[in-house]
Parts: structure tokens; C-alpha cells; sequence
């Protein structure tokens, strides 16, 4: 920011990830490799097995009398409700259960056997209830109700409740005539799309330990995207004081917004408040982790849009029907996102848009990688392709005539910014060679292309903060605190190359802790994509403040004016003079005047970034000025291959074209588009909770099926597009969500192009392309 | 039910001889994490899918989670904290992933790097093909495999002592 | 995910370990290369008290004995891809053994443990009714053979009496020249199968003078589908004959509706493995 362009060596450049050494030598530390000794007590949950019912009696006597049980805790020991932007539950259910697997009680216990034995011996007898297991049923007045004290929970002012039934959320868009919309079109064309509840499926399952010590201050070691959420929720729900609860984020294998808000970490508190000193880890099974911590949300769309013949989108109808589950950490904001994006990426005059959050009897909905995002977009990006097709017209001609461009106002009326989106379709399709006949060379194997754009903001409070401290050693290395998580993505490379450029030293030079409530500073969440974005802000201002008290006391002893200063590689120079001396030199001890004193003194700075011009939305037509802060755009085309005799998809090429603003580290970016494109690949042909009547029939890899390498496609060509974000840090914006969302309706797209079947419920599992290519003879 | 006696177990890990008491229903992942502190190989599933445990036994690829530690008594044990070369310098696996980014979260890593280390004993040179066949037993979540495999033929090419190409993108 | 308890033994012998399951009753089980068992023990499906190591008593390897080929009941999935035997005589073996689980898996999983826990998911056993294998059970009371195709009574029920091991599995080699296939359609790899079907053939003078053809995972038990061999027998493999040997097998199977696909679906893709393993056999005839 501060510094001439021409000198820039840090920002665009792919230095590795400055933790690899640890991650590869199996030195890198994750909560359950870290050590406690023998005084750790082992937690378990003791959980519903029906998904719906008032529990009648709890008897814990029996596991309170097994020995070697330290702890046994009930809803009626911690009855607070909690929740992130509505709350609705409690760490242990109090008088009801509303879904398979809900915590009803907690047990700590010598060994990880004791504990499992003494769940057993809690007796709990319940009264079963009937239950919801269709959002769309959910949300009509028949349903039986899940929550009746909806009225009274406490709830955030853009998230709409409807007290007497089970919508916990309803955002509205109301723009344009929607007769007249219809009027225009030449089609018009309505069609409902299913996407089930998937899993996260992070390879390191949820684990935290928690200790609380004499003078009643609790420790949390918790594999987190949101330390300082955890912080603020569990204190709140447990009534601690904000500083006598510290969360430690170590190292996290993985989250993708499973491990964002709080799922089990509120229990493994609870114990410990009750463990006399003990530490006390609860770490999720496999099984506990598929459908007890969160899933993402199932979805019934019902999309419904006109046309005219020569592909301008005129109107569109859609409705959003959320199986949110049992209770909304994040479910009410994911329908908050799928309202206000909820035409996906294209300018429509004509907008009538529900977004209806639903309590269902089915697993917790949570953040996923997409947020919403991913799930309206597999309709909306077949509904386009459909409508081309039945126009006669080419989908990607469709799709760059209507999508946003620059100052094109949005569904919620507010002007697009500058954005790649046109660009990254033209250069998707053209990776793709898109237009030129595919050849099959089997006629059991037909090959076919597809494409799909998307859009996607940061889903969010108008007014999350990030914030940073940047302190300089006596070697002239520097020590960068943040808040933010880093799961995978990159984000300590990306700060590291931040508080770099900032200060003018290399990125070997620059350290970036972990997180530890305790020593970081602020960081809201590391969800929504947002840290390149947000933290980077904060990181550098915190580096452009150290470098400027560097340079102001280099300019006082040098009697120089500071804006002949500069800071190199670690050197501090005047361009004046010509003078330079080694910034290891003066960043603790300060710098020598002529008469022999001192000025400066140890270099620590601090920065931060929230941003304070996102607008509320008229709760009736979800109109404001400025919804969100930015939209990251992109687009993914596939090439597939069809076995016409047993349904199977094989998806030989993935190309993903994003608009990141600018690429701080381009090949930490290409590795999300890569990553995000073969989960989304994942999810689109094999994943899918089975629920039956809430109970999980698949909660394990053998019947939930994760790609492996021999899944993912052989070619993937990642491009990337800056078109710089007005506020972002060099321009940049988060591009870690985006990768999966439009690939799944892409390959439904190359399937339709191949065999001419559309499917219209993920995942697109061969039977399914089986079962429609018998009632479609090609 | 009888409550059978613990077994002293002896496996040479990365070797060293490791003993520990313990029960025969005692797996090898625990035996390695709990009682020896070799938390380089992780628990992803316990159910033999994931392949996060996995670690090198008398030359086989084994995931850990799915071995009682009583059958592996006697056998030479390779974990990732083996890996590396005495003077402390990484081996051409461990330098390939680090370096082309066949590594996201971390966690299925150290037992991606143990099993591609196998299959590279095996077949020192690689299709790509038949490295993605080779690390089908070892899930990754975050990276698509894309500088997984790359990274597993780069670290091919180097042990070949073959000069290193950069990989195409 | 933590078994139950149980005392671990590792004879050194058949003797001694026939002795010690006979004296151990129900209770104990016998251990091969565990993947099988011990997830099921830790799911507690399985608590056995006993557990009896077969790793020691010298039950592996792959070797001729005249026409036939012998297979120790412990030679792992991978040992049967690296064998240069089986490579030259017994090729189908390779093919489906490749198709299981992982590499891990197969590095662990034995051959003896595959056929004998009568899971009709595994491959193993259709392979055997196709080649016509001799299981080897040795009992307390001496050994006995038992034909693979008279071995599976239903789904994890076997001829297989208590106390018994399974030793050895020995074939009469294919004929040289044999075309062989094994076709698998699977969800994804590692799976087990959605439907599968195994086939030898011989050819001579342009007409199919052999055949055998066997099913995997479309009914309680592995199937040997004789009428679609016959179909074959005396023809030229034609696109004719290879139908009238998919609809003989369809005929015979019973798969269920579950978590890989409908019936309808199971049966109709185990017609295009069976067609397709006999196209590829044919190829490989000579």
C-alpha cells in the first residue's frame, strides 16, 4: 500500500506454506496429539436415539456409581441456551430431544472405557413425538412444532422468527412487476431441485480438552475456526467471565465450516467445570462427527423463471425451503445468504424470492464450504442450461448476456462492482474448448461438456472485525499474533507475506502464531472466506505501522524527512543519503542520535478492519443500498464421460475461473480451486446422508463415499482473474468457498450434454443416471 | 469375563526397540501415540478407510487402527517421524509435499507420505495412474490430490537422481 | 472404538492351534489378517475371548502341485498380484484381487480370510466356484476337503465347523491359452461390489469349448452361474451367445435393494459385467 508498485516481491509470489516442514515430519501439533498426562479425563455424550421426544426421566445413579466415573452431567445442570444468531438449544437437551444423536447427558471418566460403560448405565426414558423430516412439510401448518418457545429466544435483528411454526427464518425479496416479468418471457419454466444433507467430512474429527484451574479460570484446547466465537458463546451459555476463558487453537486438520460456531466444545467445558482440576478431552467418532457436530443443510428448491427467445432473463420465483435441523447455529444465516444471492450471478429485472429457514428432526445444520451456496446453485445453473437448451440457445451466450456486470444492480438493489465475472465464463469455456464436438469413442461411453457460474459473498454481520499485532524480535525477525484459523487454506503463508510486503523483510523472516485467546488479538471467525480479505487488512496496517515506527525514529536520529526512507529485505535505507543500517539493529533498542542517545524502542504495533458500510435490508422486500461487503465470481466448466450401461460419471476435466481480485500467493489459490473443485466433485456424484426418519443409516465411509485420488479427475486447469477489490488488501478477496459451488450443476450440466438426462436431486450416483436413461432411449 | 493379563510388547519403530505393557486389544496406533508419544500418525476413522494411521510394517503399507500391536511384536516399524534422514534433512518425499503444496490441513499427510513411501519402494517410477492407485487407501479432504500426486512424482524423479522437472501445471 | 477384551495366543502350528480353538470352545476366534475382525470387534459385533493367531504356522504362499495351484489360507491379496505363478497360470486371481479394497487392505487382508467369513460383498469366493476350488479345514479331528461350490450356505454361514481353520485353497490350473475376466462395477473404488461376475473360457477352433462363470454380491451366497456358462459352450461367443449368458445369470441372482442401488439397477448392471467379462475373455482366449 505504502510501498511503489515496481518494488513489490512479496505479494504474487508462491512461497511455501510456512508450517509445511512441521505438517510433513509429523511435528505439526494437533489437539489430540497433545499431551496431559495421566490426570486426563476421558469424556463421552450420551445421546438421543430417536429424533424426536420430551424426555420423562433421566437416571444417572448407576454411571455416577461406577468407579473410575469422575463427572456426570445433565441438561439440568446447565439449562442456558446458546446459539450464534438464534438460541435455540442448549449444551445438553433439557425437556425434549429433537434429533438422533442430540447430547442429552455427559460423562468423564478414568479411561475412554469407563466412560463408554457408564453411558450405558444412564437410563433416560422418553416420550416420542412425531416428527418433521421434510422442510417443505416442516414449513406448513400441519407440521407438528419442534420448538414452541420460539416466541420467547433471543435472536440477532436481521434474522426473522415465525413464532407458531417452525420457521426460524424468512427472507424476502421483492423487486420489479412480476407480471409484467412473466408478460415478457417467451418461456417460462418451473422445476424443484433436492440437494440431502452432506457432511464436512474433515479428516482430524471435533476434539477439545478443557481444564479449569483453582481460581476458576477454564482452558480450551479446541480444534476451532472460531476460537474467539467459542470464547464468546461458551462464556455466555455458561456464564464465565469473557477472561477467565481462554480457547487454544494448535494446529486444525481441517473444517470446511463444520468446526466454525460451537457443536460438542460446550460439553467438554461443562464437564470440566465439574472435573475438580482434571482436564477432560471429548473427541467425536467418526460416526459422532457425520450427523452429532453439523451437517450441511438439505434443500428444496423451487426455481421458476421466464425468458425471452432471445435468452434475457425477465422474472424469477424461487423459493428455498432450508431442512435446517433440530436447531440453527447457522442455518437462519445460510437463508439469509440464498436470499439475498438467491438469482445466482445474473441481473433480473423481476424478483419474487423465499428463503424459509425450517426446524426439522434432522441433524444440526452448520456452515459448509459455500454456505448456501453450492445447494441454490445446483438448481439455479441447471435451470439456465435448461431453458437454453429448450431456446434453442448456447448456455454460455445465456449466461454472458445476463450475468452482473459492473454496476448492475443486484436482487437486493445494490450496484455490482467491478467484477470478472464475463471473463472467468469466456476463459472457462474456452479451456474447455467449448463448442467443438466432443468425440466418444465407445458407443457405450459418451462424452459430454457442461459449465456453471457462480457468485458468493461473505455471509455475515455487517460489521465482523479482524484484528493483528506485529512485533519485531532483536534479530529483525517478526512475530505476527492473529486471531484467524488457519485449516488448510494457507492463511499463516498469506499473513506471513502480508506483515513481509508491509515491513519490508523476507517471508523467511516473518512467524505467525497460532491461536490463543489469551495472547491473540480479535478475530471474529474463520468462515465466509473472508481472512485474505478481513485479517489481511488488519495484518498489514499492523505491519505498515511497525515499518512506520521504524522509519519514524530512523528519520529523527538521521535527522532525515521519513518519506526517504524505505525498509529492505531487512535493511532500513534512505535514498538520500544513501546511509542504511540492518533493522536487527534498532527494532528492540531504538536508534542512535548523533549526541550518542537513543530514540524508538521495541517495535509493536497493532491493526484492524472492520468494515462500516454494509446497510440492513428492508425486512419486507430485502432492499438496502449495500448488502454485503464484496461477491467473489467464477465460473467451472467439466468434460465427463457416461457409461450408458451402468450410469457411471467419470469426470476427466475440471477447469475453475476465478475472480480473487488479486492472488496473493497464486499457487495457495490454484490449490483451493483444486481442493474446493474435487470436493465439490465429491459431493455432486457420491455423497448424501441417508436419513430415515432421522436415524443415519451411513454415518461411515463404507455407505458415505469421499473421493480418493482415483475419483478426483486426471486434469484440472485452474485460471486465475484479478479484477482488484476496492478494499481488499492489494486488491484481493477470498476465493476458499467458491471452488465447490458451481461444480456440481456443472457436471449435471456435461451429463445433460451427454446423454440428454437431467437429474435433478444429488447426488448424481450412477442408478440415478441409469434409472433416467431407461425412460429416455438414446 | 475373564480379565486377561498385559503382555509386554516389543516393536522396533524407526529403529529403535519400543516396549510397553499392555492389553492384547491394545491397536498399533495406540501403542505408537500413547504409550511412545509418535502422534505423527493420526486417527482419522478407526474403521480402516482414511488411512491417516497408516505406517510402513516389515515393508507393507499397514494402517495402524486395524492392527493389535500384540501381532506386530518383533516387526520394523517406520512412522513419519522415521522419515527424515539422521542429519535432520527431510527425505525427497517429505521436501516434495512441503514444497509443491501436496499438503493443505496436515493431517492425512504424514500417513500419505508413509504409504506413497512404499509404493515408490515398489515402483520407482510411477504413472500418475499408478500413484493415484497407489494412495487410494489415504483420503484427502482438503487438496483435490492434484500436488499430492505431483509431489509423489517429483520425489520419484529425485530419488531416481534424475534432475527435477517443474511439474506442468 | 475400542474391542473388548480378550487373551491373545499365537501357536506355533495347525496342531497346536486346532488344539487350542478345540479347547477354547465358542469363545475363541481365529485371526488372519484381522480386517474383517477387528472392525467388527470394535463396532463389538464381535467380543470373542480368545483370540487365536494363525500368522505362524507357516500357511503361506502360492505354488503348483502338479496341475493344480495351491494357496496358503494366510498369502495375502497382495502377495497373490506379486506372484509370477499366478501371473503365468492363474491370471483372474491378480485382476481380482487388484479390485479389492486398498492397497493397505491388501497388504493385511489374506486370501484364507476373504473366502472363509462367507461375506457375500467379498470377491474371493466367486472366484473360487469359477475355478472350481478345494477349500482345506482342518479340525481337531484331522483335515477334510470341501468344494467351494458346496462351501456357502447363506450370508456369513459356511460348511465352515467351529474350531475349524481353513488351511489351504487349491484349483486345477485353467487350461493354458484360457481367456479369463473379472468385471466389478463398484460405487467407488475400495467398495465392494454393486455386481460382479468372474468367467474362464476356453476357445478352440473359433467355438467356446469351455467355460465357467460366477457371480459376486447379487445374492446371500456367491453364485455359480452354470446355465450362463452353457450358453456359451459350442458357440462362437457371439453377441447372441454372450446375451443368452447375461440372461441366464440375471436369471439366477437374487441382489437386495440397498445402499448400492434398487434391485432393478443391481440386476440390470450385473448383465453388463457378465457381458463384458465374457467380451474380454473371449479377447484373451487363445
Amino acid at each position: 500500500m505504502s510501498q511503489p508498485a515496481g518494488k513489490r516481491t512479496v505479494i504474487g509470489a508462491s512461497p511455501p506454506r510456512i508450517e509445511g516442514r512441521e505438517k510433513v515430519t509429523g511435528a505439526a501439533t494437533y489437539v489430540d496429539d497433545m499431551q496431559f498426562g495421566p490426570s486426563l479425563l476421558h469424556g463421552a455424550l450420551k445421546r438421543s436415539p430417536i429424533a424426536h421426544g420430551r424426555i420423562v426421566r433421566i437416571d444417572a445413579s448407576r454411571a455416577r456409581a461406577l468407579p473410575g466415573v469422575r463427572v456426570v452431567v445433565t441438561g439440568e445442570d446447565f439449562p442456558g441456551l446458546t446459539g450464534l444468531y438464534l438460541k435455540d438449544r442448549r449444551i445438553f437437551a433439557l425437556d425434549r430431544v429433537r434429533s438422533v444423536g442430540e447430547a442429552v447427558a455427559g460423562v468423564a471418566a478414568d479411561t475412554p472405557e469407563i466412560a463408554a460403560q457408564a453411558l450405558d448405565l444412564i437410563e433416560v426414558e422418553y416420550e416420542e413425538l412425531p416428527g418433521v423430516f421434510d422442510p417443505e412439510y416442516g414449513a406448513s401448518p400441519e407440521a407438528p412444532i419442534i420448538h414452541p418457545e420460539l416466541a420467547s429466544y433471543e435472536v440477532v435483528p436481521f434474522v426473522f422468527p415465525q413464532p407458531g411454526t417452525n420457521i426460524s427464518n424468512w427472507f424476502k425479496v421483492r423487486k420489479g412487476d412480476m407480471a409484467q416479468g412473466w408478460a415478457e418471457a417467451d418461456l417460462v419454466y418451473e422445476h424443484k431441485y433436492r440437494v440431502p444433507h452432506v457432511q464436512h467430512v474433515p479428516l482430524e474429527t471435533h476434539v477439545c480438552v478443557a481444564q479449569q484451574n483453582v481460581n476458576g479460570k477454564i482452558t480450551l484446547w479446541s480444534s476451532s475456526q472460531s476460537p474467539f466465537a467459542q470464547r464468546n458463546l461458551i462464556a455466555k451459555a455458561l456464564h464465565i467471565d469473557h477472561s477467565r476463558l481462554r480457547v487454544i487453537t494448535p494446529y486444525v486438520g481441517g473444517g470446511f465450516g463444520s468446526k466454525a460456531g460451537v457443536s460438542m466444545e460446550g460439553a467438554a467445558v461443562a464437564l470440566a467445570m465439574h472435573a475438580k482440576g482434571r482436564p477432560v478431552k471429548l473427541r467425536m467418532t467418526r460416526e459422532e462427527e457425520f450427523h452429532t457436530t453439523f451437517v450441511r443443510q438439505g434443500l428444496v428448491a423451487i426455481l421458476k423463471m421466464g425468458m425471452t427467445k432471445d435468452g434475457r432473463i425477465t422474472a424469477m420465483h424461487n423459493r428455498f425451503y432450508w431442512d435446517g435441523g433440530a436447531s440453527t447455529e447457522y442455518g437462519v444465516n445460510i437463508t439469509r445468504a440464498a436470499g439475498y444471492s438467491g438469482t445466482g450471478p445474473y441481473y433480473v429485472p423481476n424478483i419474487h424470492v423465499d428463503s424459509y429457514c425450517v426446524y426439522t428432526n434432522h441433524p444440526v445444520g452448520g456452515a459448509m464450504r459455500g454456505f448456501g451456496m453450492p445447494e441454490i446453485h445446483f438448481g439455479i445453473e441447471q435451470h439456465i442450461d435448461e431453458m437454453a437448451h429448450r431456446l434453442g440457445l448456447d448456455p454460455v451466450e445465456v449466461r454472458l448476456k445476463n450475468c452482473l456486470k459492473d454496476g448492475d444492480e443486484t436482487l437486493t438493489g445494490m450496484p455490482m462492482h467491478p467484477t470478472g465475472l464475463s471473463e472467468c465464463i469466456r476463459k472457462a469455456a474456452a479451456a474447455i474448448n467449448w463448442g467443438q464436438e466432443t468425440v466418444s469413442y465407445s458407443s457405450t461411453k459418451r462424452h459430454g461438456k457442461g459449465l456453471a457460474a457462480m457468485w458468493k459473498a461473505p455471509a455475515m454481520p455487517p460489521n465482523p472485525g479482524s484484528s493483528a499485532l506485529v512485533r519485531l524480535n532483536e534479530d529483525g525477525t517478526a512475530t505476527v499474533s492473529i486471531g484467524g484459523v488457519d485449516i488448510g487454506q494457507g492463511a499463516l503463508t498469506a499473513m506471513a507475506q502480508f506483515a513481509a510486503e508491509g515491513i519490508g523483510i523476507r517471508v523467511e523472516d516473518v512467524r505467525v502464531n497460532t491461536v490463543d485467546t489469551d495472547y491473540s488479538p480479535y478475530e471474529w471467525q474463520t468462515v465466509a472466506s473472508r481472512l485474505t480479505w478481513s485479517m489481511g487488512n488488519a495484518v498489514l496496517r499492523a505491519a505498515d505501522a511497525a515499518r512506520t515506527q521504524v522509519l519514524q525514529a530512523v528519520a529523527e536520529a538521521w535527522d532525515e524527512d521519513i518519506s526517504d526512507l524505505d525498509i529492505v529485505d531487512g535493511q532500513v535505507i534512505s535514498y538520500r543519503s544513501e546511509e542504511s543500517i540492518p533493522l536487527k539493529n534498532i527494532c528492540i533498542d531504538g536508534v542512535q542520535r548523533k549526541d550518542g542517545t537513543f530514540v524508538g524502542g521495541p517495535v509493536v504495533a497493532q491493526g484492524r478492519f472492520m468494515p462500516d458500510y454494509v446497510t440492513p435490508l428492508d425486512p419486507e422486500t430485502g432492499q438496502g443500498p449495500r448488502a454485503v461487503v464484496h461477491f467473489t465470481t467464477g465460473c467451472q466448466a467439466v468434460e465427463v464421460e457416461v457409461d450408458t450401461e451402468t450410469g457411471e460419471v467419470q469426470v476427466l476435466k475440471i477447469v475453475s475461473a476465478y475472480d480473487v481480485g488479486k492472488a496473493i500467493n497464486p499457487e495457495l489459490v490454484r490449490t483451493q480451486m483444486e481442493g474446493g473443485a474435487v470436493q465439490g466433485l465429491s459431493t455432486a456424484l457420491l455423497e448424501g446422508l441417508i436419513l430415515d426418519h432421522g436415524v443415519p443409516r451411513n454415518p461411515n465411509f463404507t455407505d458415505y463415499r469421499i473421493a480418493t485420488a482415483v475419483d478426483a479427475p486426471l486434469e484440472t486447469e485452474n485460471i486465475i482473474v484479478e479484477v482488484p477489490q476496492d478494499d481488499g488488501p492489494f486488491g484481493a478477496r477470498g476465493v476458499g468457498e467458491h471452488p465447490m459451488v458451481p461444480t456440481a450443476p456443472a457436471i449435471a450440466n456435461a451429463i445433460y450434454n451427454a446423454v440428454g438426462v437431467r437429474l435433478d436431486s444429488m447426488p448424481l450416483t450412477s442408478e440415478k443416471v441409469w434409472a433416467a436413461l431407461q425412460n429416455n432411449d438414446i | 469375563m475373564s480379565n486377561p493379563a498385559k503382555t509386554r510388547v516389543t516393536i522396533n519403530v524407526n529403529g529403535k526397540d519400543l516396549s510397553a505393557e499392555i492389553e492384547p486389544r491394545t491397536l498399533l496406533i495406540h501403542f505408537l501415540r500413547e504409550h511412545h508419544n509418535l502422534t505423527g500418525p493420526h486417527i482419522g476413522c478407526e474403521t480402516t478407510h482414511c488411512g491417516a494411521c497408516t505406517v510402513d510394517l516389515d515393508g507393507r503399507s499397514v494402517k495402524s487402527c486395524t492392527l493389535f500391536a500384540v501381532q506386530a511384536e518383533g516387526a520394523k516399524v517406520v512412522t513419519i517421524e522415521g522419515m527424515a534422514n539422521a542429519d535432520g534433512s527431510l527425505h525427497p518425499l517429505q521436501a516434495a509435499f512441503a514444497e509443491h503444496h501436496g499438503l493443505q490441513c496436515g493431517f492425512c499427510t504424514p500417513g500419505m507420505i508413509t504409504r506413497a513411501y512404499r509404493l515408490l519402494q515398489e515402483n520407482p517410477n510411477p504413472t500418475d495412474e499408478e500413484i493415484r492407485f497407489g494412495i487410494a487407501g489415504n483420503i484427502c479432504r482438503c487438496t483435490g490430490y492434484q500436488n499430492i500426486v505431483k509431489a509423489i512424482r517429483s520425489a520419484a524423479q529425485v530419488m531416481a537422481g534424475q534432475p527435477r522437472k517443474e511439474a506442468a501445471e | 472404538m475400542i474391542p473388548g477384551r480378550f487373551t491373545y495366543h499365537r501357536p506355533g502350528s495347525v496342531g497346536e492351534a486346532v488344539k487350542l480353538l478345540a479347547s477354547l470352545g465358542e469363545e475363541a476366534r481365529p485371526l488372519a489378517g484381522g480386517h474383517s475382525l477387528i472392525p467388527m470387534m470394535k463396532l463389538r459385533l464381535a467380543q470373542p475371548e480368545h483370540l487365536v493367531d494363525l500368522g505362524k504356522l507357516g500357511l503361506k504362499g502360492i505354488r503348483a502341485e502338479g496341475a493344480d495351484i495351491v494357496l496358503g489360507a494366510i498369502t495375502t491379496q497382495a502377495e497373490i498380484i506379486d506372484s509370477a505363478l499366478l501371473r503365468e497360470r492363474a491370471p483372474i486371481l491378480q485382476e481380482a484381487a487388484q479390485v479389492i479394497a486398498d492397497p493397505q487392505v491388501r497388504y493385511q487382508g489374506t486370501i484364507g480370510g476373504n473366502v472363509a467369513n462367507g461375506d457375500p460383498g467379498n470377491d474371493m469366493p466367486g472366484l473360487m466356484l469359477c475355478l472350481d476350488a478345494r477349500y482345506s479345514l482342518t479340525g481337531a479331528n484331522g483335515s477334510r476337503q470341501v468344494a467351494a461350490r458346496d462351501f456357502y450356505e447363506a450370508a456369513f454361514f459356511t460348511k465352515l465347523q467351529p474350531g475349524e481353520i481353513l488351511t489351504e485353497i487349491r484349483f486345477a490350473a485353467p487350461a493354458a491359452g484360457h481367456g479369463w475376466a473379472y468385471e466389478k462395477l463398484k460405487r467407488k473404488i475400495g467398495d465392494y461390489a454393486v455386481a460382479a461376475a468372474a468367467v474362464v473360457l476356453t476357445m478352440s477352433g473359433g467355438k467356446c469349448n469351455g467355460a465357467s462363470i460366477a457371480l459376486t454380491n447379487v445374492a446371500q451366497t456367491p453364485l455359480l452361474a452354470a446355465d450362463a456358462a452353457k450358453a456359451l459352450i459350442g458357440t462362437a461367443v457371439d453377441d447372441a451367445a454372450i446375451d443368452a449368458a447375461a440372461k441366464a445369470a440375471i436369471a439366477i441372482s437374487d441382489p437386495t435393494t440397498d445402499t448400492r442401488g434398487p434391485v432393478e439397477y443391481r440386476r440390470s448392471v450385473l448383465g453388463v459385467m457378465v457381458r463384458r467379462a465374457i467380451a474380454r475373455a473371449k479377447t484373451r482366449a487363445r
